[in-house]
Protein backbone atom coordinates (compact mmCIF):
# COMPACT_ATOMS: atom_id res chain seq x y z
CA UNK A 1 0.00 0.00 0.00
CA UNK A 2 2.35 2.46 1.13
CA UNK A 3 4.72 2.26 -2.10
CA UNK A 4 1.98 3.93 -4.49
CA UNK A 5 1.92 6.42 -1.79
CA UNK A 6 1.60 9.76 -3.43
CA UNK A 7 0.47 12.63 -0.66
CA UNK A 8 2.17 11.95 2.76
CA UNK A 9 0.81 14.76 4.84
CA UNK A 10 2.74 14.71 8.30
CA UNK A 11 1.85 16.97 11.16
CA UNK A 12 0.86 19.60 9.63
CA UNK A 13 -0.12 23.04 11.51
CA UNK A 14 -0.93 26.20 10.53
CA UNK A 15 -1.06 29.53 12.21
CA UNK A 16 -1.91 32.75 10.75
CA UNK A 17 -0.48 36.09 12.04
CA UNK A 18 -2.56 38.84 11.67
CA UNK A 19 -2.38 42.35 13.11
CA UNK A 20 -4.08 41.49 16.42
CA UNK A 21 -4.02 37.61 17.17
CA UNK A 22 -2.37 34.79 15.74
CA UNK A 23 -5.24 32.28 14.43
CA UNK A 24 -4.14 28.69 14.69
CA UNK A 25 -6.30 27.05 11.36
CA UNK A 26 -5.04 23.62 11.69
CA UNK A 27 -3.11 21.23 14.60
CA UNK A 28 -1.49 18.00 14.05
CA UNK A 29 -2.83 16.98 10.38
CA UNK A 30 -1.73 13.83 9.07
CA UNK A 31 -2.87 11.79 5.96
CA UNK A 32 -2.00 9.56 3.12
CA UNK A 33 -3.30 9.81 -0.30
CA UNK A 34 -2.62 6.90 -2.50
CA UNK A 35 -2.51 7.04 -6.46
CA UNK A 36 -5.99 7.08 -8.05
CA UNK A 37 -7.58 7.67 -4.69
CA UNK A 38 -10.22 10.03 -4.00
CA UNK A 39 -10.63 11.66 -0.92
CA UNK A 40 -13.26 13.63 0.69
CA UNK A 41 -12.84 16.13 3.45
CA UNK A 42 -15.74 17.37 5.06
CA UNK A 43 -16.06 19.41 8.43
CA UNK A 44 -17.31 22.24 9.92
CA UNK A 45 -17.54 25.90 8.47
CA UNK A 46 -14.09 27.73 9.32
CA UNK A 47 -12.33 24.28 10.56
CA UNK A 48 -9.53 24.81 8.10
CA UNK A 49 -9.87 22.55 5.06
CA UNK A 50 -9.80 25.74 2.74
CA UNK A 51 -6.03 26.18 4.33
CA UNK A 52 -5.08 22.42 4.39
CA UNK A 53 -6.05 22.54 0.41
CA UNK A 54 -4.05 25.94 0.07
CA UNK A 55 -1.15 24.26 2.14
CA UNK A 56 -1.08 21.27 -0.60
CA UNK A 57 -1.49 24.07 -3.56
CA UNK A 58 1.29 25.64 -2.45
CA UNK A 59 -0.51 28.88 -2.12
CA UNK A 60 0.25 29.30 1.46
CA UNK A 61 4.23 29.08 1.78
CA UNK A 62 5.00 28.89 5.71
CA UNK A 63 3.77 25.71 7.60
CA UNK A 64 4.49 23.39 10.37
CA UNK A 65 5.27 19.76 10.07
CA UNK A 66 5.92 18.01 6.63
CA UNK A 67 3.62 17.80 3.18
CA UNK A 68 4.77 15.41 0.54
CA UNK A 69 4.07 15.26 -2.82
CA UNK A 70 6.35 12.06 -4.35
CA UNK A 71 8.85 12.63 -1.68
CA UNK A 72 9.12 16.17 -2.19
CA UNK A 73 8.30 19.05 0.55
CA UNK A 74 5.78 20.93 -0.48
CA UNK A 75 7.18 24.60 -1.03
CA UNK A 76 5.36 26.36 -3.34
CA UNK A 77 2.48 25.91 -6.49
CA UNK A 78 2.91 24.15 -9.45
CA UNK A 79 1.65 22.30 -12.69
CA UNK A 80 1.87 19.21 -10.60
CA UNK A 81 -1.15 20.05 -8.36
CA UNK A 82 -4.38 21.15 -10.42
CA UNK A 83 -6.76 23.63 -8.24
CA UNK A 84 -10.20 23.90 -8.67
CA UNK A 85 -11.65 26.75 -5.98
CA UNK A 86 -14.62 27.68 -4.96
CA UNK A 87 -15.29 29.88 -7.42
CA UNK A 88 -14.31 29.12 -11.06
CA UNK A 89 -11.43 31.73 -11.32
CA UNK A 90 -12.01 31.90 -15.29
CA UNK A 91 -10.63 35.46 -16.61
CA UNK A 92 -14.05 36.86 -17.93
CA UNK A 93 -12.24 38.81 -20.76
CA UNK A 94 -10.55 35.38 -22.23
CA UNK A 95 -12.81 32.61 -24.33
CA UNK A 96 -13.41 29.39 -22.82
CA UNK A 97 -10.38 28.13 -25.42
CA UNK A 98 -7.97 31.39 -24.31
CA UNK A 99 -8.69 30.51 -20.79
CA UNK A 100 -7.93 26.72 -21.15
CA UNK A 101 -4.94 27.24 -23.08
CA UNK A 102 -3.45 30.23 -21.23
CA UNK A 103 0.61 29.51 -20.71
CA UNK A 104 0.57 26.40 -22.67
CA UNK A 105 2.61 25.98 -25.20
CA UNK A 106 2.07 24.76 -28.95
CA UNK A 107 1.10 25.53 -31.82
CA UNK A 108 -2.70 27.55 -32.46
CA UNK A 109 -3.71 24.66 -34.22
CA UNK A 110 -2.47 22.11 -31.38
CA UNK A 111 -4.04 24.52 -28.50
CA UNK A 112 -7.66 24.31 -30.20
CA UNK A 113 -7.34 20.41 -30.62
CA UNK A 114 -6.02 19.81 -27.01
CA UNK A 115 -8.97 22.16 -25.54
CA UNK A 116 -11.58 20.72 -28.02
CA UNK A 117 -10.85 17.24 -26.62
CA UNK A 118 -11.03 18.38 -22.69
CA UNK A 119 -13.91 20.27 -23.48
CA UNK A 120 -15.78 17.29 -24.71
CA UNK A 121 -14.41 15.49 -21.74
CA UNK A 122 -16.16 17.55 -19.80
CA UNK A 123 -19.43 17.90 -21.76
CA UNK A 124 -19.37 21.09 -23.25
CA UNK A 125 -18.37 20.36 -26.77
CA UNK A 126 -18.11 23.77 -29.28
CA UNK A 127 -18.15 26.47 -26.44
CA UNK A 128 -14.66 27.43 -27.44
CA UNK A 129 -15.41 30.81 -28.54
CA UNK A 130 -17.88 31.40 -25.76
CA UNK A 131 -17.10 34.01 -22.73
CA UNK A 132 -17.17 32.87 -18.99
CA UNK A 133 -19.67 35.46 -18.49
CA UNK A 134 -22.38 33.53 -20.81
CA UNK A 135 -21.61 30.36 -18.76
CA UNK A 136 -24.17 29.02 -15.47
CA UNK A 137 -22.16 28.40 -12.84
CA UNK A 138 -21.79 24.11 -13.64
CA UNK A 139 -20.60 24.69 -16.81
CA UNK A 140 -17.71 27.60 -15.77
CA UNK A 141 -16.68 24.92 -12.91
CA UNK A 142 -16.77 21.93 -15.37
CA UNK A 143 -14.14 24.61 -17.61
CA UNK A 144 -12.14 25.10 -14.90
CA UNK A 145 -12.00 21.54 -13.93
CA UNK A 146 -11.20 20.91 -18.20
CA UNK A 147 -8.19 23.49 -17.32
CA UNK A 148 -6.56 21.62 -14.32
CA UNK A 149 -7.20 18.42 -16.31
CA UNK A 150 -5.48 19.61 -19.52
CA UNK A 151 -2.03 19.91 -17.49
CA UNK A 152 -2.00 16.58 -16.69
CA UNK A 153 -1.52 16.92 -12.78
CA UNK A 154 -0.49 14.47 -10.03
CA UNK A 155 -3.24 15.70 -7.80
CA UNK A 156 -6.70 17.48 -8.20
CA UNK A 157 -7.21 19.78 -5.61
CA UNK A 158 -10.76 20.96 -4.74
CA UNK A 159 -12.40 23.27 -2.51
CA UNK A 160 -15.98 22.87 -2.61
CA UNK A 161 -16.59 22.86 -6.39
CA UNK A 162 -19.82 22.60 -5.99
CA UNK A 163 -20.59 24.76 -3.26
CA UNK A 164 -22.71 27.14 -5.15
CA UNK A 165 -24.36 25.29 -7.40
CA UNK A 166 -28.24 24.56 -7.51
CA UNK A 167 -29.14 20.66 -5.92
CA UNK A 168 -30.19 19.06 -8.71
CA UNK A 169 -27.07 20.47 -10.80
CA UNK A 170 -24.90 19.42 -7.97
CA UNK A 171 -25.88 15.81 -8.16
CA UNK A 172 -25.45 15.66 -12.25
CA UNK A 173 -22.10 17.43 -11.48
CA UNK A 174 -21.41 14.25 -8.99
CA UNK A 175 -21.50 12.22 -11.40
CA UNK A 176 -19.56 13.84 -13.85
CA UNK A 177 -16.90 14.16 -11.80
CA UNK A 178 -16.96 10.59 -10.93
CA UNK A 179 -16.64 9.76 -14.65
CA UNK A 180 -13.98 12.05 -15.03
CA UNK A 181 -12.29 10.38 -12.22
CA UNK A 182 -13.18 6.73 -13.10
CA UNK A 183 -12.17 8.02 -16.80
CA UNK A 184 -8.56 9.67 -16.12
CA UNK A 185 -7.59 7.59 -12.60
CA UNK A 186 -6.43 10.87 -11.21
CA UNK A 187 -6.05 11.52 -7.62
CA UNK A 188 -8.38 13.92 -6.04
CA UNK A 189 -9.12 15.59 -3.02
CA UNK A 190 -12.18 17.43 -2.55
CA UNK A 191 -13.04 19.33 0.04
CA UNK A 192 -17.03 19.58 0.51
CA UNK A 193 -19.68 20.19 3.57
CA UNK A 194 -22.01 17.88 1.51
CA UNK A 195 -22.38 14.63 3.31
CA UNK A 196 -23.87 12.79 0.37
CA UNK A 197 -21.35 14.38 -1.95
CA UNK A 198 -18.48 12.73 -0.04
CA UNK A 199 -19.98 9.27 0.27
CA UNK A 200 -21.01 9.31 -3.53
CA UNK A 201 -17.51 10.07 -4.61
CA UNK A 202 -15.13 9.32 -1.74
CA UNK A 203 -12.65 6.04 -1.69
CA UNK A 204 -12.46 7.84 1.52
CA UNK A 205 -13.85 10.86 4.10
CA UNK A 206 -11.50 12.13 6.46
CA UNK A 207 -14.06 13.87 9.25
CA UNK A 208 -11.97 17.03 10.86
CA UNK A 209 -12.98 18.71 14.15
CA UNK A 210 -13.62 21.95 14.97
CA UNK A 211 -10.52 24.50 14.76
CA UNK A 212 -8.32 24.14 15.37
CA UNK A 213 -8.75 20.98 13.27
CA UNK A 214 -7.43 17.97 13.86
CA UNK A 215 -8.63 14.65 11.91
CA UNK A 216 -11.45 12.97 13.44
CA UNK A 217 -11.53 10.08 11.53
CA UNK A 218 -11.39 8.52 8.37
CA UNK A 219 -14.18 6.58 6.94
CA UNK A 220 -13.67 4.63 4.15
CA UNK A 221 -16.72 3.53 1.74
CA UNK A 222 -16.41 0.21 0.47
CA UNK A 223 -19.19 0.72 -1.91
CA UNK A 224 -19.19 -0.40 -5.31
CA UNK A 225 -19.16 2.95 -8.53
CA UNK A 226 -21.50 4.32 -9.70
CA UNK A 227 -23.22 4.64 -5.83
CA UNK A 228 -26.84 5.17 -5.15
CA UNK A 229 -27.84 7.76 -3.48
CA UNK A 230 -30.94 5.63 -2.32
CA UNK A 231 -29.67 2.37 -1.19
CA UNK A 232 -29.44 1.05 2.21
CA UNK A 233 -25.69 0.81 2.29
CA UNK A 234 -25.24 4.54 1.71
CA UNK A 235 -27.65 5.47 4.45
CA UNK A 236 -25.54 3.67 6.71
CA UNK A 237 -22.89 5.32 6.09
CA UNK A 238 -24.36 8.71 6.11
CA UNK A 239 -25.90 7.90 9.50
CA UNK A 240 -22.39 7.09 10.65
CA UNK A 241 -20.91 10.51 9.82
CA UNK A 242 -24.00 12.09 10.82
CA UNK A 243 -23.34 10.68 14.19
CA UNK A 244 -19.77 11.13 13.78
CA UNK A 245 -20.61 15.12 13.35
CA UNK A 246 -23.18 15.39 16.45
CA UNK A 247 -20.51 13.58 18.79
CA UNK A 248 -17.74 16.11 17.87
CA UNK A 249 -19.68 18.98 18.25
CA UNK A 250 -20.80 17.44 21.55
CA UNK A 251 -17.53 17.04 22.31
CA UNK A 252 -16.45 20.53 21.35
CA UNK A 253 -19.06 22.07 23.38
CA UNK A 254 -18.08 20.72 26.56
CA UNK B 1 -29.44 5.11 -15.78
CA UNK B 2 -28.53 7.81 -13.30
CA UNK B 3 -25.66 8.50 -15.93
CA UNK B 4 -28.52 8.47 -19.09
CA UNK B 5 -30.20 11.09 -16.85
CA UNK B 6 -27.22 13.36 -16.08
CA UNK B 7 -26.59 13.21 -19.98
CA UNK B 8 -29.60 14.63 -21.58
CA UNK B 9 -29.45 17.03 -18.86
CA UNK B 10 -26.31 18.50 -20.06
CA UNK B 11 -27.86 18.01 -23.85
CA UNK B 12 -30.77 20.06 -23.61
CA UNK B 13 -28.85 22.49 -21.79
CA UNK B 14 -26.17 23.02 -24.03
CA UNK B 15 -28.24 22.94 -27.24
CA UNK B 16 -30.77 25.73 -25.50
CA UNK B 17 -27.87 27.65 -24.96
CA UNK B 18 -25.84 27.63 -27.71
CA UNK B 19 -29.39 28.45 -29.73
CA UNK B 20 -29.93 31.41 -27.55
CA UNK B 21 -26.65 32.88 -28.01
CA UNK B 22 -26.90 32.68 -31.90
CA UNK B 23 -29.98 34.19 -31.22
CA UNK B 24 -28.95 37.39 -29.46
CA UNK B 25 -28.76 39.94 -32.59
CA UNK B 26 -30.66 42.79 -30.87
CA UNK B 27 -33.24 44.29 -33.16
CA UNK B 28 -33.02 47.90 -33.36
CA UNK B 29 -35.90 49.73 -33.52
CA UNK B 30 -36.07 53.46 -35.25
CA UNK B 31 -38.72 55.16 -33.39
CA UNK B 32 -37.06 54.61 -30.08
CA UNK B 33 -33.51 55.85 -31.48
CA UNK B 34 -35.23 58.44 -32.63
CA UNK B 35 -36.82 59.77 -29.59
CA UNK B 36 -33.46 59.56 -28.05
CA UNK B 37 -31.85 61.68 -30.47
CA UNK B 38 -34.43 64.21 -29.69
CA UNK B 39 -34.08 64.05 -26.32
CA UNK B 40 -30.24 64.54 -26.30
CA UNK B 41 -30.74 67.44 -28.98
CA UNK B 42 -33.70 68.87 -27.43
CA UNK B 43 -31.90 71.76 -24.91
CA UNK B 44 -29.13 72.85 -27.53
CA UNK B 45 -31.91 73.85 -30.15
CA UNK B 46 -33.81 75.94 -27.60
CA UNK B 47 -30.32 77.46 -26.64
CA UNK B 48 -29.28 78.36 -30.15
CA UNK B 49 -33.11 79.92 -30.71
CA UNK B 50 -32.61 82.04 -27.77
CA UNK B 51 -29.58 83.01 -28.84
CA UNK B 52 -30.69 84.23 -32.20
CA UNK B 53 -33.30 85.78 -30.59
CA UNK B 54 -31.44 88.20 -28.45
CA UNK B 55 -28.79 88.78 -30.65
CA UNK B 56 -31.59 90.06 -33.12
CA UNK B 57 -33.39 92.23 -30.58
CA UNK B 58 -30.71 95.09 -30.55
CA UNK B 59 -30.40 95.03 -26.65
CA UNK B 60 -26.62 93.87 -27.04
CA UNK B 61 -23.40 95.48 -28.80
CA UNK B 62 -22.82 92.78 -31.71
CA UNK B 63 -18.74 92.68 -30.31
CA UNK B 64 -20.53 91.53 -27.43
CA UNK B 65 -23.31 88.80 -28.96
CA UNK B 66 -23.10 88.20 -32.10
CA UNK B 67 -25.96 86.26 -34.07
CA UNK B 68 -25.40 83.05 -34.82
CA UNK B 69 -26.03 83.64 -38.16
CA UNK B 70 -22.54 86.09 -38.09
CA UNK B 71 -21.09 83.11 -36.04
CA UNK B 72 -21.45 80.41 -39.02
CA UNK B 73 -19.79 83.12 -41.58
CA UNK B 74 -17.15 83.51 -39.51
CA UNK B 75 -16.65 80.27 -39.94
CA UNK B 76 -16.85 79.62 -43.36
CA UNK B 77 -14.39 82.69 -43.87
CA UNK B 78 -11.65 81.53 -41.76
CA UNK B 79 -12.22 77.89 -43.74
CA UNK B 80 -12.11 79.43 -46.91
CA UNK B 81 -8.88 81.44 -46.27
CA UNK B 82 -7.16 78.59 -44.57
CA UNK B 83 -6.48 80.06 -41.52
CA UNK B 84 -8.71 77.47 -39.40
CA UNK B 85 -6.90 75.15 -41.30
CA UNK B 86 -3.60 75.82 -40.64
CA UNK B 87 -4.26 76.72 -36.94
CA UNK B 88 -5.83 73.33 -36.37
CA UNK B 89 -2.55 71.15 -38.41
CA UNK B 90 -0.63 73.41 -35.97
CA UNK B 91 -2.81 73.04 -32.96
CA UNK B 92 -3.47 69.38 -33.20
CA UNK B 93 0.59 68.29 -34.02
CA UNK B 94 1.63 69.72 -30.87
CA UNK B 95 -1.06 68.24 -28.86
CA UNK B 96 0.32 64.52 -30.62
CA UNK B 97 3.33 65.46 -29.42
CA UNK B 98 2.62 66.46 -26.36
CA UNK B 99 0.03 63.70 -25.74
CA UNK B 100 2.52 60.31 -26.98
CA UNK B 101 4.93 61.66 -24.60
CA UNK B 102 2.92 62.51 -21.51
CA UNK B 103 1.06 59.02 -21.85
CA UNK B 104 4.00 57.14 -22.55
CA UNK B 105 5.75 58.38 -19.55
CA UNK B 106 3.01 58.12 -17.64
CA UNK B 107 1.79 54.47 -19.11
CA UNK B 108 5.49 53.30 -18.03
CA UNK B 109 5.46 54.75 -14.35
CA UNK B 110 1.96 53.97 -13.93
CA UNK B 111 2.31 49.67 -14.41
CA UNK B 112 5.88 50.02 -12.79
CA UNK B 113 4.17 51.92 -10.01
CA UNK B 114 1.56 49.41 -9.80
CA UNK B 115 3.40 45.83 -10.11
CA UNK B 116 6.03 47.48 -8.13
CA UNK B 117 6.16 48.36 -4.01
CA UNK B 118 9.29 50.45 -4.45
CA UNK B 119 8.74 52.11 -7.52
CA UNK B 120 5.50 53.06 -6.16
CA UNK B 121 7.24 54.62 -3.55
CA UNK B 122 9.14 56.84 -5.66
CA UNK B 123 7.71 57.66 -8.37
CA UNK B 124 3.56 58.67 -6.63
CA UNK B 125 5.16 61.09 -4.26
CA UNK B 126 7.12 63.03 -6.99
CA UNK B 127 3.43 62.40 -9.18
CA UNK B 128 1.78 63.47 -6.21
CA UNK B 129 3.21 67.03 -5.49
CA UNK B 130 3.10 67.65 -9.64
CA UNK B 131 -0.42 67.30 -9.03
CA UNK B 132 -0.75 69.96 -6.71
CA UNK B 133 0.58 72.57 -8.70
CA UNK B 134 -1.53 73.51 -11.11
CA UNK B 135 -0.95 73.29 -14.80
CA UNK B 136 -0.99 77.06 -14.80
CA UNK B 137 1.62 77.67 -12.42
CA UNK B 138 4.19 75.52 -14.29
CA UNK B 139 3.98 77.33 -17.34
CA UNK B 140 5.95 80.65 -16.75
CA UNK B 141 8.73 78.33 -15.20
CA UNK B 142 8.71 75.63 -18.43
CA UNK B 143 8.83 79.25 -20.82
CA UNK B 144 11.34 80.37 -18.99
CA UNK B 145 13.53 77.11 -19.16
CA UNK B 146 12.40 76.14 -22.64
CA UNK B 147 11.68 79.42 -24.22
CA UNK B 148 8.27 79.87 -26.52
CA UNK B 149 8.48 77.70 -29.43
CA UNK B 150 7.35 73.98 -30.02
CA UNK B 151 9.22 72.30 -26.87
CA UNK B 152 7.56 74.11 -23.84
CA UNK B 153 4.41 73.94 -25.58
CA UNK B 154 4.93 70.37 -25.87
CA UNK B 155 6.11 69.93 -22.27
CA UNK B 156 3.15 71.78 -20.77
CA UNK B 157 0.71 69.35 -22.84
CA UNK B 158 2.70 66.31 -21.54
CA UNK B 159 2.18 67.83 -17.97
CA UNK B 160 -1.15 68.40 -18.29
CA UNK B 161 -1.38 64.57 -19.36
CA UNK B 162 0.75 62.49 -17.12
CA UNK B 163 -1.55 62.91 -13.89
CA UNK B 164 -4.74 61.14 -15.09
CA UNK B 165 -2.99 58.84 -16.85
CA UNK B 166 -0.58 57.83 -14.68
CA UNK B 167 -2.63 57.48 -11.29
CA UNK B 168 -5.53 55.57 -13.44
CA UNK B 169 -2.54 53.07 -14.64
CA UNK B 170 -1.52 52.99 -10.99
CA UNK B 171 -5.04 52.13 -9.70
CA UNK B 172 -6.43 49.82 -12.44
CA UNK B 173 -3.13 47.65 -11.96
CA UNK B 174 -3.38 47.61 -8.56
CA UNK B 175 -6.70 47.15 -8.75
CA UNK B 176 -6.45 43.19 -10.49
CA UNK B 177 -7.67 40.81 -8.06
CA UNK B 178 -5.37 38.87 -5.48
CA UNK B 179 -7.06 35.40 -6.69
CA UNK B 180 -5.77 36.14 -10.05
CA UNK B 181 -2.57 36.31 -8.44
CA UNK B 182 -2.99 32.73 -7.15
CA UNK B 183 -4.03 31.49 -10.19
CA UNK B 184 -0.54 32.81 -12.01
CA UNK B 185 0.95 30.73 -9.42
CA UNK B 186 -1.19 27.41 -9.87
CA UNK B 187 -0.84 27.93 -13.80
CA UNK B 188 2.87 28.50 -13.45
CA UNK B 189 2.00 31.60 -16.02
CA UNK B 190 5.26 33.47 -17.22
CA UNK B 191 5.79 37.26 -16.27
CA UNK B 192 5.38 38.52 -19.65
CA UNK B 193 1.84 35.98 -20.34
CA UNK B 194 0.88 37.16 -16.81
CA UNK B 195 1.10 40.95 -17.66
CA UNK B 196 -0.58 40.67 -21.24
CA UNK B 197 -3.53 38.21 -20.43
CA UNK B 198 -4.66 39.52 -16.78
CA UNK B 199 -3.11 42.69 -16.21
CA UNK B 200 -3.86 44.63 -18.92
CA UNK B 201 -7.13 42.98 -19.25
CA UNK B 202 -8.29 43.91 -16.27
CA UNK B 203 -6.82 47.50 -15.96
CA UNK B 204 -7.89 48.60 -19.50
CA UNK B 205 -10.63 49.97 -18.33
CA UNK B 206 -9.53 52.12 -15.80
CA UNK B 207 -5.98 53.16 -17.96
CA UNK B 208 -8.95 54.13 -20.62
CA UNK B 209 -10.78 56.45 -18.45
CA UNK B 210 -7.04 57.63 -17.82
CA UNK B 211 -6.27 57.98 -21.35
CA UNK B 212 -9.32 60.19 -22.35
CA UNK B 213 -9.31 62.19 -18.87
CA UNK B 214 -5.38 63.06 -20.75
CA UNK B 215 -6.61 63.53 -24.03
CA UNK B 216 -8.95 66.67 -22.45
CA UNK B 217 -6.12 67.74 -20.34
CA UNK B 218 -4.02 67.72 -23.49
CA UNK B 219 -6.62 69.98 -25.53
CA UNK B 220 -7.42 72.53 -22.88
CA UNK B 221 -3.63 72.55 -22.34
CA UNK B 222 -2.36 73.62 -25.78
CA UNK B 223 -5.13 76.30 -26.04
CA UNK B 224 -3.25 77.84 -23.02
CA UNK B 225 0.05 77.57 -24.30
CA UNK B 226 -0.68 79.05 -27.24
CA UNK B 227 -2.78 81.58 -25.41
CA UNK B 228 0.72 82.52 -23.52
CA UNK B 229 3.03 82.43 -26.30
CA UNK B 230 3.96 82.02 -29.90
CA UNK B 231 2.18 83.50 -33.08
CA UNK B 232 0.38 80.48 -34.36
CA UNK B 233 -2.32 77.37 -33.39
CA UNK B 234 -5.83 77.85 -31.83
CA UNK B 235 -5.13 79.49 -28.58
CA UNK B 236 -3.45 82.34 -30.12
CA UNK B 237 -6.49 82.84 -32.82
CA UNK B 238 -8.34 83.21 -29.88
CA UNK B 239 -6.62 86.04 -28.47
CA UNK B 240 -6.11 87.87 -31.64
CA UNK B 241 -10.02 87.56 -32.11
CA UNK B 242 -10.37 89.15 -28.55
CA UNK B 243 -7.34 91.64 -29.55
CA UNK B 244 -9.38 92.76 -32.57
CA UNK B 245 -12.70 92.63 -31.06
CA UNK B 246 -13.82 89.38 -33.95
CA UNK B 247 -16.50 88.22 -31.09
CA UNK B 248 -17.93 86.08 -34.23
CA UNK B 249 -15.15 84.86 -35.01
CA UNK B 250 -14.18 84.03 -31.52
CA UNK B 251 -17.09 81.93 -30.59
CA UNK B 252 -16.65 80.27 -33.63
CA UNK B 253 -13.03 78.71 -32.52
CA UNK B 254 -14.68 77.74 -29.14
CA UNK B 255 -17.17 75.77 -30.64
CA UNK B 256 -14.42 74.34 -32.93
CA UNK B 257 -12.83 73.63 -30.25
CA UNK B 258 -15.35 72.03 -28.14
CA UNK B 259 -16.27 69.57 -30.97
CA UNK B 260 -12.89 68.31 -31.58
CA UNK B 261 -12.50 67.38 -27.84
CA UNK B 262 -15.83 65.71 -28.06
CA UNK B 263 -14.90 64.04 -31.09
CA UNK B 264 -11.16 62.88 -29.41
CA UNK B 265 -13.31 61.60 -26.85
CA UNK B 266 -16.00 59.78 -28.96
CA UNK B 267 -12.49 58.07 -31.08
CA UNK B 268 -10.97 56.92 -27.76
CA UNK B 269 -14.23 55.25 -26.38
CA UNK B 270 -14.64 53.35 -29.58
CA UNK B 271 -11.11 52.25 -29.40
CA UNK B 272 -11.74 51.36 -25.79
CA UNK B 273 -15.04 49.50 -26.28
CA UNK B 274 -13.63 47.45 -29.25
CA UNK B 275 -10.81 45.96 -26.32
CA UNK B 276 -13.65 45.20 -24.14
CA UNK B 277 -15.69 43.32 -27.07
CA UNK B 278 -16.18 40.21 -24.05
CA UNK B 279 -17.85 42.53 -22.04
CA UNK B 280 -20.61 43.38 -24.84
CA UNK B 281 -20.75 39.65 -25.47
CA UNK B 282 -21.31 39.19 -21.95
CA UNK B 283 -23.69 41.70 -21.11
CA UNK B 284 -27.10 40.31 -22.58
N1 LIG C 1 -5.34 34.47 5.36
C1 LIG C 1 -5.87 34.28 6.60
N2 LIG C 1 -5.54 35.10 7.61
C2 LIG C 1 -6.05 34.93 8.83
N3 LIG C 1 -6.88 33.93 9.17
C3 LIG C 1 -7.24 33.07 8.24
C4 LIG C 1 -6.76 33.20 6.89
N4 LIG C 1 -7.29 32.19 6.15
C5 LIG C 1 -8.06 31.50 6.99
N5 LIG C 1 -8.02 31.99 8.24
C6 LIG C 1 -8.74 31.47 9.42
O1 LIG C 1 -8.44 30.10 9.53
C7 LIG C 1 -9.59 29.38 9.89
C8 LIG C 1 -9.84 28.28 8.88
O2 LIG C 1 -10.26 28.87 7.66
P1 LIG C 1 -10.60 28.01 6.37
O3 LIG C 1 -10.95 28.97 5.32
O4 LIG C 1 -9.49 27.08 6.10
O5 LIG C 1 -11.89 27.22 6.86
P2 LIG C 1 -12.84 26.24 6.03
O6 LIG C 1 -12.90 24.97 6.77
O7 LIG C 1 -12.43 26.18 4.62
O8 LIG C 1 -14.21 27.01 6.18
P3 LIG C 1 -15.46 26.98 5.18
O9 LIG C 1 -16.08 25.65 5.33
O10 LIG C 1 -16.33 28.06 5.71
O11 LIG C 1 -14.94 27.24 3.81
C9 LIG C 1 -10.72 30.36 10.01
O12 LIG C 1 -10.90 30.68 11.36
C10 LIG C 1 -10.23 31.55 9.24
O13 LIG C 1 -10.75 32.73 9.81
MG1 LIG D 1 -13.33 26.84 2.76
Amino acid sequence: MSQNTILEIKNVSKVFHTKDKDVEAIRNVSLNVNEGEFISIIGASGCGKTTLLRLIAGLEKEYGGDILLDGKRVEKAGLDRGVIFQEHRLLPWLSVEENLTIGLEGTKKELHNLAAEYLKKVDLENFEKVYPGQLSGGMAQRVSIARALMRHPRILLLDEPLGALDALTRMNMQTEIDRIREEEKTTMIMVTHDIDEAIFLGDRVVVMKPRPSEVDETITIELPRPRLRSSEDFAFYRNAIVNKFNHSIMEYAI
Amino acid sequence: MARELTLTGNENERNSFLKKLSGDIGSNKFGPRLLALLNTIAVPIILLALWQILAGSGLLLEVILPSPVKVVKAFVEMVKDGSLGADLVLSGKRVLIGYLWGAGIALILGMFSGLNKVAERVFSPIINVIRQIPLYAWMPIIILWFGIGEVSKEIIIARGVLIPIYLNTLQGIKGVQADYFELAEVLELKKAVFLRKVVLPSAVSSIFTGLRLGAGNAWMAVVAAEMLGGLTGLGYALMKSREFLWSDKLIALMVVIGVIGVVIDVILRKIEESTLRWKKKTAK
